[in-house]
């Protein structure tokens, strides 16, 4: 058998689409650019790029390749000879899916090499997330095997090119359609989850366990609709069906959530912190490695805000839970795995600016352009830091600049004003004369 | 025309047709959807107009009638068969625009029509250049292979396509049009000068 499956795996089309396959891979995971990527250095967003691009993009055009390759019986008229083979047709279609998702395997493990080596070159800790990769890997097999049902029940030139597009379509259809449970029983994880999220590992296996059974359950089929071949025996197909159908109605009763592949991560006990003067800001300890370049920022925001009063002085990574704190408390996203200093100090700053109690709408002011005045106040502290702040128009530009050329001491009591107004859901008070 | 309805049915067009034809019926309900680039991309907000993916699937359609049955007796016909040859790329790719203008009648914008055209194109060329290299039975190999990592990865960080993901251009991108015209072009020439692969001069299918 192995010396028949190894025969197959060098002749059939899938030795050529599967390294192809896995060379377009390795070349997009290679040539990412670290510092503008949005994966390269958080393991768990690692596994699901490396996941989806092996379920919609390789999984596709294998199962394709499976269709095709599956039709070569008819094509090459040699179904009468492997029809009244000694093996089954359970066998043989067993066969035709192991050639075809071995491939498919082998550059799979290339991806995940590659990519788990770029993640490993950023992030402090050696943290792969394997749920995905699994699921990934039993998706593509049930893709596969779905490609040799149809190849073998309808031998035809079309059916090959339109298993790979109705595949494509299906994920399209699924992402129209989140709630209709495609994606469970289909599930190609297109989901960001950075550090503040961990594996649904419950979900995640039973979604696997279908795909598995499933396809191996699927791959009978032919040989039981095809009366030439000899039929797989029912103690072989029965526990299988049996299996896939446990992890399907697992699936259906498993409750649906906002992040349906996901679970909130535990908080940690010691998240890594950075303290300068009165400011102090928290990671997620998958960003752990961040932290030398956090303590910088945290040293821009802290000298930028000085003796103010009233901002936010303690700042947790988003989704972070920092407890009782003294203080104010604000929260800020780290938007990429591999972020400079000087766009953590801007999301620092952005996340220190006092916000408006629950409920309170701020309106447009004129002093503001039209814009709600909380924007002026964050302008204005911006400007005095030297950060980056949108331009809102010259009469905005106008009260900025009226504020900020006021003396120091007056600009520090209108910002107090301000902070105090804003907390307070009032108007900004008038600006310096 | 009796040779010319033969050549054309030998080559499974009809079947091609009809198949394409469900392919439009999907693309003129979802004329006015787009696809999102994938949320692991959360830095990216791009979409595609569905209107304008769908030519990916009219290609590979249009792919299967790339296939002679009698490659064996064309190859010693009394004419060159290059000009039957070219008419027939030429009637494929008409069927192709045909099929990417009747979702206009459902309302569709000219500039995605644009888009759809240069992508039923481009792609067709892919088409064609796959059959040669690698067998008429692996045309749709190029095509799927060109559009889904396009799709996924094809968007840069700041929101605008990559230089070589000419499939998701805005319509009426210069960059974009010359690609898919040069692989149309490309596609011709090879379909013309190569010859099918000798794999597949016995297939029955």
């Amino acid at each position: 058998m192995i010396r028949v499956l190894w025969c197959e795996m060098r002749r059939g089309e899938a030795g050529k689409v599967g390294p192809l396959m896995g060379l377009i891979g390795a070349l997009y995971l290679l040539l990412e650019d670290r510092t503008e990527s949005d994966w390269i250095g958080w393991w768990a967003d690692t596994g699901i790029v490396v996941q989806l691009f092996g379920v919609i993009v390789m999984g596709s055009v294998m199962a394709a390749t499976a269709t095709w390759t599956a039709s070569r019986g008819q094509r090459d008229r040699t179904r009468p000879w492997t029809d009244t083979a000694a093996r089954g047709g359970w066998s043989q279609a067993l066969l035709i899916w192991a050639s075809v998702w071995l491939w498919t395997l082998l550059a799979y493990a290339v991806h995940v090499v590659i990519a788990f080596g770029r993640t490993a070159g950023v992030s402090d800790e050696f943290a792969p997330v394997w749920e995905p990769l699994l699921l990934g890997a039993a998706m593509s097999a049930l893709q596969i095997a779905v490609g040799v049902v149809v190849g073998t029940l309808l031998p035809s030139r079309l059916m090959a090119p339109v298993v790979g597009a109705v595949w494509y379509a299906l994920f399209v259809a699924a992402a129209f359609a989140p709630g209709s449970g495609i994606g469970r029983f289909a599930p190609a994880v297109d989901e960001h989850w950075a550090g503040s999220l961990v594996p649904d590992t419950a979900l995640m296996l039973s979604s696997a366990a279908w795909c598995l059974a499933a396809a191996v359950a699927v791959l009978a089929v032919p040989a039981l609709v095809r009366r030439p071949v000899v039929s797989p025996r029912p103690w072989g197909v029965v526990p299988v069906a049996v299996v896939a159908l446990l992890a399907a109605g697992a699936l259906v009763t498993l409750p649906e959530k906002a992040t349906p592949w996901a679970a909130a991560a535990p908080q940690p006990e010691d998240p890594p912190c950075a303290t300068t003067g009165r400011t102090t800001a928290c990671l997620w300890p998958a960003n752990r490695h961040l932290l030398p370049r956090l303590e910088r920022a945290v040293a821009d925001v802290d000298r930028a805000l000085g003796p103010l009063e009233g901002f936010n002085r303690r700042l947790d990574e988003q989704w972070l839970d920092p407890g009782p704190v003294a203080g104010e408390a604000g929260e800020f996203a780290v938007m990429t795995p591999d972020v400079g200093v000087r766009r953590l100090s801007q999301d620092l700053l952005a996340a220190a600016m006092p916000r408006p109690p629950e409920g309170c709408e701020r309106e447009g002011s004129k002093a503001a352009g039209g814009l709600p005045d909380d924007f002026l106040l964050a302008a204005v502290v911006h400007h005095r830091a030297q950060a980056p702040f949108d331009y809102y128009g010259e009469e905005f530009a106008a009260a900025v600049e009226k504020v900020v050329t006021a003396p120091r001491a007056e600009q520090d009591k209108w910002i107090g004003k301000a902070v105090d107004s804003v907390r307070g859901c009032a108007p900004l008070p008038g600006l310096p004369r | 025309m009796r040779p010319l309805a033969l050549f054309v049915r030998g080559r499974e067009v009809p079947r091609a047709v009809l198949c394409g034809a469900v392919v439009t019926l999907v693309a003129v309900v979802l004329s006015g959807r787009a696809l999102e680039v994938p949320d692991i991309r959360y830095l990216t907000d791009y979409s595609v107009p569905i209107a304008a993916v769908v030519p990916v699937a009219h290609a590979v359609v249009l792919g299967t009638a790339l296939f002679s049955p009698m490659a064996v007796l064309e190859e010693g016909a009394a004419r060159l068969m290059r000009g039957y040859e070219s008419l027939h790329v030429v009637l494929l790719t008409a069927l192709g625009l045909v099929w990417t203008a009747v979702p206009l009648l459902a309302g569709l914008p000219g500039h995605v029509f644009a888009s759809s055209v240069r992508n039923v194109v481009g792609f067709l060329g892919l088409a064609m250049i796959g059959a040669r290299l690698f067998g008429s039975g692996l045309a749709w190999l190029l095509p799927l292979v060109t559009a889904g990592p396009t799709l996924l990865l094809g968007v840069g960080p700041d929101n605008t396509p990559e230089f070589w993901a000419w499939p998701i251009q805005p319509g009426g991108h210069l960059g974009a049009t010359l690609a898919a015209a040069g692989l149309w072009v490309l596609g011709l020439a090879f379909f013309l000068l190569l010859g099918p692969r000798r794999s597949e001069r016995d297939e029955a299918l």
